[in-house]
């Protein structure tokens, strides 16, 4: 196949941080047509809709009655925050397919602005895995507990220390100073900070966790030629690959060697690109462990060196392994899924249009997501311009 | 569980908890691959196998990973706050989740554990753990 096959043109956030008297429903349009206005597109020219997380029977064809189009080609896959990453590839393969032409990917969510008032979902039947076999051991759910106990492996495994876990979050709000969207913009953050925030699931500390905000973006993905006329430089979609090593974690195989292991081995191998060409990377924080574990089984890294990987500020500005640069679902935004923001700033970074927080001359860009329990691992390589 | 079950009733969970009941640990072996599965299910997750028996299994085993909650992810939970819940290799060779009946500081990851089922389930048959009686095998 000659590729890369397509682009992404363009990209937008809706609303963020603490949103009130808005629905998801009404942040997906908001940021899709900002997205589709960019690239100097329409409603009318998307054929492809790829959405998830919306809590109703259908989301794509809910997103596309809201949004007034017709689409010839839906992918409503749901594996969590890396879903987004899955839709890339998925938008991809169909444009390759020609079951589309030009895709658009979103997602909003109001978890902020709905706490306390809409109750987690209780509504699977008894016989999941989860309901039947794992809710009676009462562990943290959602997700926290899950990567608790890999976190907890992990520092059992290796010489890594709850400070330099801490680290992760201190980059990341080290980022945050730099970008004013980010929720946390203008909260420094220290390492001791961290530490002595409250315990929510040994080892994780309240600032070991992501954000909780209201929030959500757009994503449009076209055909390499038709990207070639629009008003944004084209990011080449060059590589990709995707992982389910478990759904529940007590199905897991082993906590410290994740998906992302196949995902980024796929990616590269498909991207003809090696770790060394990544000039930016945007890895999914929903937990500090979880960019440590991800440092490692993307290979950045080897085995049980991620803490130390992250020592002498190589992971804050400035650092020679540029990451993260929004601020991160750990102080920028984290509307329940975050991974759409992974590729909105990793194509922004590529576009150089990222201000004080532009990672000079970036030419490659990798954005991985992580969703579930550390469960489901899909990695996305990009090339700024017509690759 | 979630009210009463009466819809897709799942035979092999209701052979499972029926052992909880009756305090055994009963988990499926494969008749192909020979291994022990958790949870129950169909057919065997590992070879497909189909042919599964159940073995009453012994509760020791190892903590492989551990976390001490400090919130509870419902009601039912909050009087046990702080609580450990832990993956325990048990030395049948198959892994289970199962929450500490001890202290939080009683329980270090890789250390050596019995399983048994919860004799007062706050929210559906389950497993509780202590650490073994020293003497009993070091992790």
């Amino acid at each position: 196949m000659d590729r890369p096959v397509s682009s992404i043109v363009g990209v937008a956030e809706s609303q963020l941080g603490t949103v009130t008297s808005e629905t998801p429903l009404r942040m997906m349009a908001a940021a899709s047509l900002d997205a589709l206005d960019e690239a100097g597109l329409a409603l009318e020219d998307v054929d492809g809709l790829f959405t998830a997380g919306l809590p109703t029977w259908s989301p794509t064809m809910e997103v596309a009655d809201y949004l007034g189009i017709r689409p010839q080609h839906v992918n409503g896959t749901d594996v969590g925050g890396s879903s987004f990453e899955f839709h890339v590839a998925a938008a991809d393969a169909a444009i390759a397919a020609g079951l589309c032409t030009t895709a658009l990917i979103t997602y909003a969510n109001t978890p902020r602005q709905d706490r306390g008032a809409v109750p987690l979902s209780r509504d699977e039947p008894d016989y999941t895995i989860r309901n039947a076999y794992e809710r009676s051991a009462g562990l943290l759910w959602p997700d926290i507990g899950a990567y608790a106990l890999a976190a907890d492996r992990y520092l059992h495994e290796t010489t890594c220390t709850a400070e330099q876990l801490a680290e992760v979050a201190v980059a990341a709000r080290e980022w945050a100073l730099l970008n004013p969207k980010a929720f946390r913009y203008g909260h420094p953050l220290s390492v001791s900070d961290v530490l002595s925030s409250p315990l929510i699931a040994d080892p994780l500390h309240t600032r070991d966790c992501c954000l909780v905000t209201d929030g959500g973006g757009a994503v449009v993905v076209t055909s390499r030629d038709r990207a070639r006329d629009l008003r944004k430089e084209p990011v080449s979609i060059v590589g990709y690959g995707e992982a389910i090593s478990h759904g529940n974690i007590s199905i897991a195989d082993d906590l410290v060697l994740t998906g992302a292991r196949r995902s980024a081995d796929a990616a590269f191998a498909m991207a003809g690109l090696t770790r060394e060409d990544i000039d930016v990377a945007q890895i999914y924080d929903s937990f500090t462990i979880t960019v440590l574990l991800s440092l490692e089984n993307l290979g950045f890294c080897g085995r049980g060196e991620a803490g130390a990987f992250t020592e002498g500020g190589r992971i804050r500005p400035g650092g020679a392994f540029a990451m993260n640069t929004s601020g991160g679902g750990l102080s920028y935004c984290h509307p329940g899924r975050f991974g759409i923001f992974l590729l909105i700033e990793a194509v922004r970074q590529l576009r150089g249009e990222c201000g004080e927080r532009q990672v000079p001359g970036a030419q490659v860009a990798l954005a991985h997501g992580t969703g579930g329990n550390l469960s489901s691992s899909s990695t996305v390589l990009l090339r700024k311009g017509i690759a | 569980m979630t009210g009463t079950r009466i819809a897709n009733s799942d035979p092999q969970a209701e052979i499972y908890y029926d052992g909880l009941s009756r305090g055994v640990i009963l988990l499926q072996r494969c008749g192909d691959c020979n291994r022990l599965q958790y949870p129950p299910r169909l057919h065997c997750g590992r070879c497909g196998g189909r042919e599964l028996s159940w073995d009453e299994v012994e509760g020791t085993g190892t903590v492989y990973a551990k976390t001490v909650n400090r919130r509870a992810p419902e009601p039912a939970f909050e009087k046990f706050l702080p609580y450990v819940v832990a993956l325990v290799d048990l030395d049948a060779r198959v892994r289970v989740m199962a929450r500490a009946d001890c202290p939080p500081g009683d329980v270090l990851t890789a250390m050596r554990v019995n399983v048994f089922p919860d004799p007062d389930p706050v929210v559906g048959p389950g497993l509780l753990f202590t650490p073994a009686p020293s003497g009993t095998g070091g992790a």
